[in-house]
């Protein structure tokens, strides 16, 4: 059973897609981590299975502010982050999720810190594997998911009604025509964004550009997957492809991701790809903090 | 494989120099280094062998990452001539592997993006993966190429329609030497650029309608049979004015085909005229130029200024002062952006640009930035430190809003295309007379002659105050007492202040999205390596105020001290940044000298007229636009453009970066010292690599 060490708090997570064989991805990755564990195949509500990995990152630079002990089924109680001695020198060690699902690798790690440089560690490793990242059109989702902030999206199975809905909006206005600068940024939260009327007077320029003097860009978002009316689980993202994640313990939050995913997938033009690597454009998701589901 | 130069942790260039000397044998010894053979003191041209090279820049960089080892004698080289070499990298990336990304290198030539000791096959590939691009291969044999074993592979070029023809029958012996040379150039052009720069053969179509046009004119002048010596006079200078501007035309496509053609394959046979880039050549650089102008140009062109004097100005009464001393400016005057959608300059209904003529962009250490009627040309030295605010394209666009400028005046002043600096007319000398004397007494007059009358009025008050210890001529306090004749050399005099003001304000609104303190560093960053403001200082101290208080909407008291603090405040970030000079102390001692005073409210009277009537949303929303610009992700502010070195172009159609967005927020980045790498040549190729893979048409 998944048991991260830090899932008492939100993962910096990217979303890889193969081109190849996604093994072979998941075996990069791995290879840049210690301690690993066994891969675990996880039961998933639609098809194909995800498996998951635990592992962990070696870091002579601690990101932790400070040590903490958590109790660990068979271990009894750890000190977190672990550390272990690597050529003689002590290093700290941090969770590593690697999940893959068909074509798509999730990858996250606790700290945005610490995934600025794993990150371009994994990118590194990964070159000439053909593995390209994913993003969503966080613009474009918006303007789907209109004035009410949420739609229904199909399921799989066709038993239960599935919806995504906003959770956290981070807009930036711009008066392009004007230059003024009286209004730069926005920010909301809540469970449900599209059931309040500001949310609908913020986003009505993204839905109606042509009628409004201000440009309003959505530069983060956050969302939640709903079955059958409860929240099953959510993301922040910006528009690079950055995402932010509770990981609780057992592995059903990354399944569930995954399932999320599936539901923005369905949306027609939502989901693209780059070759950049996104946590190099991560200004605006750096401080940002994922909602506990 | 090559032998592998040593990798240091403390390397911090991340530039190479690919080096070819032709030997005995008619072979060129090819090989990487990691200085410029002209940096040892020994001159390998003394051994007299032909040498060429060019400065070449990793393509890959990671952060706190440090340089890749080299091959300093590779084994063979594959250059791809990409026309938008910062999305070709974004579209490889995934498919090279480490050691692949670690040999891959980018260029300021045509041949935009190089990969070292890949086969043909694997280079081939690329090619496809890049767009099918154009390939030059080279394989080595211990560093030596073999031209005849160079591999050239040029995919067929679309449906291109033939070189516009220009018609040489009839035109003066005098002058035909000029269109001979005029089409040689367009041919030449035309032939690369349907290659390399499509988008440029439009720019060739106009040049070549503008070519003809003056042909016709100069074909009539010596048709006509002049009435007497004054008409004869007329003829001949007519005829000298249009000759100059074919000469002009000539050169500016000399050089257009001199920089922007030559590096093309085969690269052996096309070397650049450009010592230090004699290999590859500059074509990406110039293409650079060539998309910033174009991207200003396209901008400017959804309001012709001629139009909206002629057809709205001068068919509207605003009144404007006389009365300079006692100007205050006031809420008309404020450009108080938040609550005014449409400006007077926008007003009128649309009146497009449907014959503007697109400037040849090229480089010059003989000129510096300069422009003129039909060319623009940028400092060499931006080839290698545009990241300096010395040397930033940023300059350029002052440059460009010259020509703007220039169609304002001749609306205002002139009668046709080349009448801009001929002596002001006796119906608008009395205009402007019975306007001064009379002040609001007078009779109303329209817009446009109120603004050549702001214009006169502006340039009386200048010359006044540089003729202070002559007494005034002025038979009263209204009276204007100078003659026609006497006012026409005020105005000449005078002119180039009253335009640089037209100028500057444009370059202030439009370019830098009227932000006050980035305007200041940039102007007195760059004017420390100009002559001029060390010779005169007050002029140019003058200029940065009034344009600065620009749009203020103050009393000119409060907007000098406004204008004084930003300037001050500019000046010390700039020594912060190490930007310093012994300019600044005399600038400063000037912001406390009363003298300067007069001078600046003579300016800002003109720049408030300037502020209020040549202001237009319209324009600028279309320069620092950020809908389709994948850096800003909807940010407006330039501290956090998401453009960095570590980031490649997208397939995203309707993505396209500003050019002027993205040269502003590298201004600042280095102005702050916040570039993450401190390599200045690398900076500069990386910022012409991406401003050249934007799509401006």
């Amino acid at each position: 059973m998944l048991a991260p060490d830090f899932c008492d708090q939100e993962y910096t997570a990217e979303v890889l897609r193969a081109q190849g064989r996604t093994d072979l991805i998941v075996d990069g990755i791995a290879r840049l981590t210690v301690e690993r564990g066994v891969s675990e195949q996880i039961e998933s509500e639609t098809p194909p299975p995800a498996t998951i990995l635990h592992s962990f990152a070696a870091s002579r630079k601690a990101y932790h502010r400070t040590s903490r002990t958590i109790e660990v089924r068979g271990e009894g109680v750890v000190t977190v982050p672990r550390t272990k001695t690597i050529r003689g020198e002590q290093h700290f060690l941090y969770d590593v999720i690697i999940s893959q699902r068909g074509p798509d690798v999730l990858v996250a790690v606790p700290y945005h810190r610490l995934a600025e440089s794993f990150f371009v560690r994994i990118d590194k490793a990964l070159a000439g594997r053909r593995a390209v990242y994913e993003r969503l059109d966080i613009t474009k989702l918006v303007v789907k998911l209109g004035q009410t902030g949420v739609a229904e999206v199909a399921d799989v199975s066709g038993t239960r009604k599935l919806q995504i809905g906003l959770t956290r909006c981070h807009v930036a206005y711009s008066d392009v025509q004007g230059g003024s600068r009286d209004l730069q940024h926005l920010l909301m939260s809540g469970s449900q964004l599209g059931a309040s009327d500001v949310y609908r007077y913020v986003v009505a320029p993204i839905l109606n550009p042509g009628s409004y003097r201000l440009q309003v860009t959505p530069i983060l978002l956050g969302f939640s997957l709903f079955v059958d009316g409860a929240r099953r689980t959510s993301a922040v993202t910006d528009r690079h492809g950055n995402f932010k994640l509770w990981i609780g313990p057992g592995a059903t939050r990354v399944q569930r991701l995954f399932s999320l995913l599936d539901a923005i997938g369905s949306m027609a033009g939502i989901i693209s790809t780059t070759s950049n690597l996104p946590i190099l454009q991560s200004r605006a998701i750096s401080e940002a903090e994922a909602e506990r589901p | 494989m090559g032998r592998v130069a040593e990798r240091s942790a403390t390397r911090v260039s991340f530039t190479r120099y690919l080096v070819a000397r032709h030997t005995e044998t008619d072979r060129w010894c090819v090989s990487l280094s990691e200085s410029s053979p002209f940096s040892a003191d020994e001159v390998p041209l003394t051994r007299g062998v032909a040498l060429r090279y060019s400065p070449i820049f990793c393509a890959y960089l990671a952060p706190d990452q440090p340089a890749p080892a080299f091959p300093s004698t590779p084994t063979s080289i594959a250059f791809f001539f990409s026309r938008r070499p910062h999305n070709a990298l974004g579209r490889i990336r995934p498919l090279l592997t480490e050691k692949e990304r670690e040999l891959t290198y980018f260029t300021q030539g045509l041949a935009s993006i190089l990969c070292l000791n890949c086969k043909l096959q694997r280079a081939k590939d690329l090619s496809m993966s890049m767009g099918n691009v154009p390939l030059e291969y080279w394989p080595l044999t211990s560093g030596e190429l073999d031209p005849r074993r160079a591999v050239v592979e040029v995919p067929p070029v679309g449906e291109v329609p033939p070189v516009p023809s220009l018609a040489m029958t009839g035109a003066d012996q005098e002058v035909l030497i000029y269109v001979e040379q005029i089409k040689a150039c367009m041919a030449t052009l035309w032939h690369s650029y349907k290659t390399h720069n499509p988008e440029e053969l439009v720019t060739l179509a106009r040049l070549t309608m503008l070519t003809t046009e003056i042909l016709k004119e100069y074909r009539d002048l010596s048709q006509r049979k002049p009435a007497d010596v004054d008409c004869s006079l007329a003829t001949v200078k007519g005829k000298n004015a249009l000759s100059a501007a074919l000469v002009e035309l000539a050169g500016s496509l000399s050089y257009a085909v001199t920089q922007g053609a030559s590096g093309s394959s085969p690269i052996l046979l096309n070397p650049s005229p450009f010592p230090h880039f004699s290999l590859l050549g500059i074509g990406g650089e110039v293409r650079a130029l060539n998309k910033f102008t174009r991207y200003l140009e396209k901008a400017f062109s959804v309001r012709d200024a001629a139009k909206v004097i002629f057809r709205v100005y001068s068919d509207k009464e605003i009144p404007i002062t006389p009365n300079i001393s006692g100007y205050r400016s006031g809420k008309d005057y404020k450009l108080d952006l938040a609550s005014e959608k449409l400006r007077e300059f926008d007003r009128g209904g649309e009146l497009p640009e449907d014959d503007e003529v697109p400037l040849v962009a090229y480089f010059s250490l003989r000129y510096g930035f300069k422009e003129s009627k039909f060319s623009l040309t940028a400092a060499s030295e931006t080839l290698t430190d545009e990241v300096s605010p010395q040397w930033t394209l940023m300059t350029l666009s002052h440059e460009i809003m010259h020509n703007r400028v220039r169609e304002i005046f001749q609306a205002l002043f002139g009668t046709d295309w080349d009448n801009d600096r001929d002596p002001i007319s006796l119906q608008n000398y009395d205009a402007f007379k019975i306007w001064y004397e009379r002040g609001s007494a007078a009779p109303a007059c329209d817009l446009a002659q109120g603004l050549r009358n702001a214009v006169l009025n502006f340039c009386v008050a200048m010359d006044r105050l540089e003729a202070k210890p002559i007494k005034s001529e002025r038979g009263s306090a209204t009276e204007l007492g100078i003659p026609y004749g006497k006012l026409n050399g005020i105005y000449g005099r005078n002119r180039p202040r009253a335009t640089e003001l037209f100028v500057h304000f444009h370059d202030y609104y439009f370019t830098y999205a009227s932000q006050p303190r980035l305007y200041a560093m940039s102007l007195w960053g760059s004017w420390i390596k100009v002559a001029a403001p060390y010779a005169r200082p007050t002029d140019y101290l003058v200029r940065t105020l009034a344009t600065l208080a620009s749009g203020t909407g103050l009393e000119p008291s409060p907007a000098f001290e406004h204008a004084r603090d930003i300037l001050d405040t500019a000046l010390g970030a700039l020594e912060r940044s190490g930007v310093s000079s012994p300019l600044f102390d005399e600038i400063r001692s000037l912001l406390n000298a009363e003298e300067v005073r007069p001078y600046f409210y003579a300016s800002y009277y003109l720049i408030d007229q300037v502020s209020r009537y040549f202001s237009s949303p319209t324009i600028r929303s279309g320069i620092d636009g950020i809908d389709g610009d994948p850096f800003a992700a909807g940010l407006t502010l330039t501290d956090e453009y998401s453009a960095n070195v570590f980031v490649y172009g997208e397939d995203d159609e309707e993505e396209r970066a500003s050019p002027i967005r993205y040269c502003l927020a590298s201004l600042v980045k280095v102005l702050r010292a916040e570039t993450p790498i401190k390599d200045r040549l690398w900076l500069t190729a990386w910022n012409a690599l991406v401003i050249s893979s934007q799509e401006v048409q």
